[in-house]
């Protein structure tokens, strides 16, 4: 590897993390759409800050692009609360103005300006590794200039204000009762939104810091409900789809960011369906070992109820006999016969649980039942045989089997 | 005014008056940003249909442009009703990735191709004066069958936008009319790209509608008042654009679209901040004169 790609894949890795860090939290508030709005509003605080200051050196730029990005965080919520429009809407509002905004400046002052609106799109990746300055003696991009302290920021407060964050995010409500001043933690969030975005875009390009923001973030949050666990996926996503990314448009010749924006994309895919904790895979193979449970026990339950017709099971089962018994020519075997027994006497309970206390007539609980004998346990089973107060026989005069002691 | 002038002009009144009925429906739908995702979501398909087509013919890109908001609303839909992922982070996912699809798309088709294939990018920002004849058609033709479909769903897009759990309490299957309202939206969106490019035609099916929320709580109003704000947007941002040097039309339609927006907030007889204010200033009245006591 030698060392533009490096520095390539570094720049983008850095700005990668800080955006995914931010964006664990974006998801889990539900604002993830103020990542969009934002890396499009930055536009005009670049161009006025640039008219007023003359220069594109990066702090007056910074300084321009994070006021866009609180302005628009702020109008946003502004406008929903003074209006009463939906938050979605008056960031639509807000966002487009803004960014329409910034088109016609550079439109009307193109001969001033040295900002091209395509490449605040795609940013500069390719380029990063060539505009370098010595650092200690290392070559270094001076993207990392604004990138690095960037990343470290929002470690460091992160990091302080976990706990705030935290319970801002999970239960609002509880942070309002802490004294936490949600308003304080969300806009305190959406000024590191803001500089995690203005010091990524000029390297990256908004649409890697939207894809960065979120992708990570939504893998991660597929793949598990603990958030420390969550930040340490993000991470990985972010820095492995940057890696991957990179790799992928030197090979086939394409756009940098582009392309780690869809290999963020294709990691939250494969995270919905391979993720364990809820995948699309996983549901559907629960699914069917569950539908087949049903449909065994179902078959078992019936054949029970074939051998009590026929007088085999009442008799050697009130003994407590383990009894094995024909019916049609289905076989039951001694686990098999405990396990009819559990279902049944489970579905002959709830019916007459059914109709003694809830007060149903004996003609409607039949489905029910059906349904409720394949989730009680023995704990559920004695706990109604108690309530109820042992009773021998269902509603419909059949006979409760007596809890097997197998 | 000379020809050109007059057929951008119609066809821009065209796509905001259709933008400004089928965004009320996604306002509504509190879906307002769908329409932005949709516009980054079209992206890929402009590329594919070039390399396809071996050319620039319209409507093979805006059938590409369509094929591809179609995929994006499927993996939308995917994420967010088969796993836990909630509707705004599945939307920015669906956004960024489709449009950072795109770009490598239209930077391949640039690598392999001959020639031909510039103007792909100009979808991104749009190019309202290059309009011709055809556009105007093509625009009217979608908004006419865009009309028609609403005429014949009114009665069940009206049930789910304001009382959704009750439209469901009728056995109303609430995701066919969700999955209708995308389509109009999607077909707002395609035939606005061209013309105003992704975020000037995602501002397009959200300001009008918005702005015409102010002024009216029922849904028949609202329509023709968001299509009303959206031609007229559109009228003020392209004569604007033509009589100046150096003023492209598509943010000057939205910065038009703004200033009706911030005269409804402000003006508006019921819900406007002016109402408001006076409302309460004579509850105040009121109230220090003791009329309230009951």
């Amino acid at each position: 590897m030698n060392e533009i790609h490096l520095w390539t894949v570094v720049v983008a890795a850095t700005c990668s993390l800080a955006c995914a860090w931010v964006g664990v939290w974006l998801v889990l508030q539900r604002v993830s759409m103020i990542g969009d709005a934002i890396s499009h509003s930055v536009l005009p605080g670049l161009v006025v800050s640039f008219l007023m200051f003359g220069t594109r050196a990066p702090w007056p730029m910074f300084l321009g692009a994070a006021v866009a990005g609180l302005a628009t965080t702020y109008l946003t919520r502004s406008i929903a609360s003074a209006t009463g429009a939906k938050e979605d809407s008056s960031m639509g509002v807000v966002f487009t103005v803004l960014f329409a905004l910034g088109v016609l400046l550079i439109t009307r002052y193109a001969r001033q300006i040295d900002l091209d609106p395509g490449c605040v799109l795609y940013g500069l990746l390719e380029f990063v590794a060539l505009d370098t300055r010595p650092i200690l003696g290392v070559e270094v991009p001076r993207a990392l200039e604004t990138l690095a302290p960037a990343l470290v920021l929002t470690g460091v407060l992160l990091a302080l204000f976990r706990k705030e964050v935290l319970v801002m995010a999970f239960d609002p409500g509880l942070a309002r009762t802490l004294g936490f001043r949600p308003t304080a933690v969300y806009y305190g969030l959406m000024a590191l939104v803001a500089v995690v975005t203005v010091a990524s875009f000029e390297a990256v390009g908004s649409i890697l810091v939207i894809a960065m923001l979120i992708g990570p973030a939504v893998a991660a949050n597929l793949w598990t409900r603990n958030w420390r666990t969550m930040f340490a996926i993000a991470s990985l996503v972010a820095v492995g789809s940057s890696v991957a990314g990179y790799a992928l448009a030197v090979a086939t010749n394409t756009s940098v960011a582009g392309m780690m924006a869809v290999a963020v994309g294709a990691a939250c895919g494969l995270a919905a369906v391979f993720s364990p904790a809820g995948g699309v895979l996983q549901r559907s193979v629960r699914l069917r070992a569950a539908r087949a449970t049903i449909a065994a026990e179902d078959l078992l339950a019936n054949a029970y109820r074939d051998l009590e017709r026929s007088g085999v099971t009442s008799v050697l089962g009130d003994r407590g006999l383990v009894a094995r018994g024909w019916s049609d020519g289905v076989h039951l075997t001694s686990e098999g016969l405990i396990t009819a027994r559990r279902l049944v006497s489970g579905h002959r309970l709830v019916e007459t649980f059914l109709v003694k206390d809830v007060g149903r007539s004996p003609d409607e609980v039949h489905e029910s039942a059906h349904r409720a004998e394949h989730l009680l346990d023995a704990v559920h089973r004695a706990e109604l045989l108690r309530e109820l107060d042992s009773p021998v026989e269902d509603p419909h005069g059949s006979p409760i089997p007596k809890e097997p002691s197998a | 005014m000379t020809y050109n002038t007059i057929i951008v002009l119609a066809g821009a009144c065209l796509l905001g008056a259709l933008c400004g009925a089928v965004g009320s429906f996604a306002v509504l739908r509190r879906r307002a940003l769908m329409g932005d995702v949709m516009a980054h979501a079209a992206l890929p398909g402009l590329p594919l249909a070039f390399l396809l087509a071996g050319g620039k013919s319209l409507p093979m890109l805006l059938t590409g442009a369509a094929v591809s908001i179609f995929l994006g609303m499927g993996w939308f839909a995917a994420m967010r009703y088969r796993t836990r992922t909630h509707d705004d982070a599945a939307m920015a996912l669906v956004l960024a990735s489709m449009f950072g699809l795109g770009i490598v798309l239209l930077r391949h088709v640039q690598n392999v191709s001959t020639g031909g294939h510039a103007g792909l990018e100009s979808f991104i920002f749009g190019k309202t004066a290059g309009m011709v004849a055809s556009d105007v058609w093509i625009t009217g033709g979608v908004a006419l069958v865009c009309l028609g479909v609403i005429a014949v769903a009114y009665k069940e897009l009206r049930l789910v936008c304001f009382d959704p759990g009750f439209a469901a309490s009728t056995g109303l299957r609430v995701g066919w009319v969700d999955f209708l309202i995308t389509g109009l939206l999607a077909l707002a969106v395609v035939v606005g790209l061209p013309m105003v490019g992704v975020v000037m035609v995602a501002a397009l099916t959200i300001i009008p509608a918005v702005a015409a929320r102010f002024w009216t709580e029922s849904l028949g109003p609202m329509l023709g008042i968001a299509s009303v704000f959206g031609a007229l947007a559109c009228a003020l941002g392209v004569m604007v654009s033509a009589s100046q040097e150096r003023m492209p039309s598509g943010p000057l339609i939205v910065l038009a679209a703004a200033v009706l927006f911030v005269v409804s907030a402000l003006f508006a007889p019921q819900r406007g901040l002016v109402a408001r204010r006076l409302r309460l200033e004579r509850l105040r009245h009121a109230w220090r004169e003791g009329r309230l006591e009951a």
